[in-house]
């Protein structure tokens, strides 16, 4: 144990990840200078991650930028996987030359989900994982005056040391990053909007459905090509590995919120431990799929209920996007009718129409038109089967 | 499949039908109708033949339809499939 104001990264333990409960922000300030004066002074590399606020208290305290790297926390913490890998990447790049390292980092925790909150959580659970063995040690400030008990509550389960102003204690409450996101896994997903998108498959030959499906939703809201692309690839990349743990069927859910796209991938499977979170290279691992869709996308969230897996993506849009209202789809009841439509238009619109019945009614009714319309095109007596509109005499 | 003569009947009468049908349309209405079925192509196909906007072609295809629907009722005609 050691004294409040210092780190101990001198001794045997190489990994050190450790959470400060504070209630203002000169508490925290007057913890991180020593931690980085004392990195500086032993020659490690020092990461500070904070807001920018709070950024400008610790460099006036310090007196100077000098001899560590201090990030604004709206850069970094964009999402809970694009996050990790980014530490990743950096603390494999700052102690590859055989120096320890040390990394103060605060999330920012409001404006989030409850979905989002755990995934954040989980972020802490996965870096005892990720980092297990190297010579890091990780600082994460919690300030308790403002955050939500349950978000304190996952730290001291997510953390192997707590430390407060005086003291560091070893969690009574921590758990081992399996079992955290285990019992993440277990918990509530909220339902799609009821403004949703439904398609079903029954096997991974039909993942060409699911691609029309996704084209024909971004057609239907305007996305802009690249979150298309995102969506598409993360998309199919869950389907297909839902189909290597299941016969089927998996179900695909689309919707938007505001600015944000969501899929929801449900079938009978079981997800691989940590999926999006660490990349998988062993052999036990069968997905380093997820791993390339959670850099892809804004969350990617896995919760089990019993044997029903649902693995939901997030991908933010620039700008505000809008559903299509049943009037919108109307507009296509026509074309569609006579067989005018693309083909991923067509699997849009059939998905509306088995969830509206003034549609399908609609859709009926031209049902027999268009019955009697094929018997005339095939007749080669009373119609041509091209037809130019010039040809035609003028109507009354 | 032979086609028996009573069925070649019923075809012409239908064709006619629908062909009296669709000559009842306002002509920008048949035209959509007649390009994007009659033609075989897509209502994107048929917007560029006929030199109109894609949601043009759609609510003129759309109205049509519903004309025929209603004229087809009128005058209580089933068809025999």
């Amino acid at each position: 144990m050691t004294s409040a104001g210092s780190v101990d990264v001198s001794g045997a333990r190489s990994y050190i990840h450790q959470a400060f409960f504070y209630e203002t922000p000169d508490e925290l300030i007057d913890a991180l200078v020593p931690f980085v004066n004392d990195g500086r002074e032993a020659g490690e590399n020092v990461l500070v991650v904070i807001s920018k606020e709070k950024g400008a208290m610790l460099l006036e305290r310090l007196g100077t930028s000098d001899g560590f790297q201090l990030l604004d926390s709206v850069d970094v913490y964009t999402s809970p996987t694009k996050t990790l890998a980014a530490y990743i990447a950096t603390v494999r790049g700052g102690t590859n030359d055989g120096r320890a390292m040390r990394v103060a980092g605060e999330p920012i925790w409001t404006g989030l989900s409850a979905v989002e909150i755990a995934e954040w959580a989980c972020v802490e659970s996965a870096c005892n994982v990720a980092f297990a063995g190297s010579r890091l040690t990780m600082f994460c400030p919690y300030d308790t005056s403002v955050l939500d008990p349950a978000i304190i509550a996952a730290a001291r389960q997510t953390h192997p040391e707590l430390r407060s102003v005086g003291r560091i204690v070893t969690s009574d409450h921590y758990f081992e990053p399996s079992q955290f996101h285990s019992m993440v896994r277990a918990t509530d997903m909220p339902s799609p909007s009821t403004e949703h998108e439904a398609c079903s498959i029954v096997s991974a030959d039909e993942l060409w459905r699911i691609q029309l499906f996704v084209d024909a939703f971004s057609e239907l809201h305007a996305l802009p090509p690249k979150l298309t692309n995102d969506l598409r690839a993360g998309v199919i990349e869950v389907a297909k590995t839902a189909f290597e743990g299941t016969a089927g069927p998996v179900k695909l859910f689309l919707w938007i919120e505001a600015n944000q796209v969501f899929s929801d991938v449900v079938g009978s499977w079981q997800s691989v431990p940590f999926a999006g979170y660490i990349p998988h290279s062993s052999e036990e691992h069968e997905s380093p799929g997820l791993w390339s869709v959670g850099q892809a996308c804004d969350l990617i969230a896995v919760r089990e209920h019993g044997a029903v897996t649902t693995v939901r993506l997030k991908f933010y849009n620039d700008t505000e996007l809008v559903n299509p209202t049943c009037q919108e789809y109307a507009e296509f009841l026509g074309v569609y009718a006579i067989g005018a439509c693309n083909p991923s238009e067509t699997v849009m619109i059939e998905g509306h129409l088995a969830e509206c019945s003034s549609c399908w009614d609609e859709v009926e009714r031209f049902g027999s038109v268009v019955a009697m319309m094929r018997v005339a095109r095939a007749s080669d007596a009373a119609w041509p089967t091209t037809h130019h509109p010039d040809d035609d005499p003028p109507t009354d | 499949m032979p086609v028996t003569v009573e069925r070649r009947i019923v075809d012409n009468d239908t064709a006619l039908q629908i062909r009296a049908a669709l000559e009842a349309l306002p002509a920008p209405e048949k035209n959509a109708i007649v390009t994007a079925y009659f033609g075989q192509c897509t209502y994107h196909e048929a917007a560029v033949a006929l030199g109109e906007s894609e949601a043009t072609i759609k609510s003129r295809v759309r109205a049509g339809l519903k004309r025929m629907a209603e004229a087809l009722d009128d005058s209580s005609w089933v068809v025999s499939s």
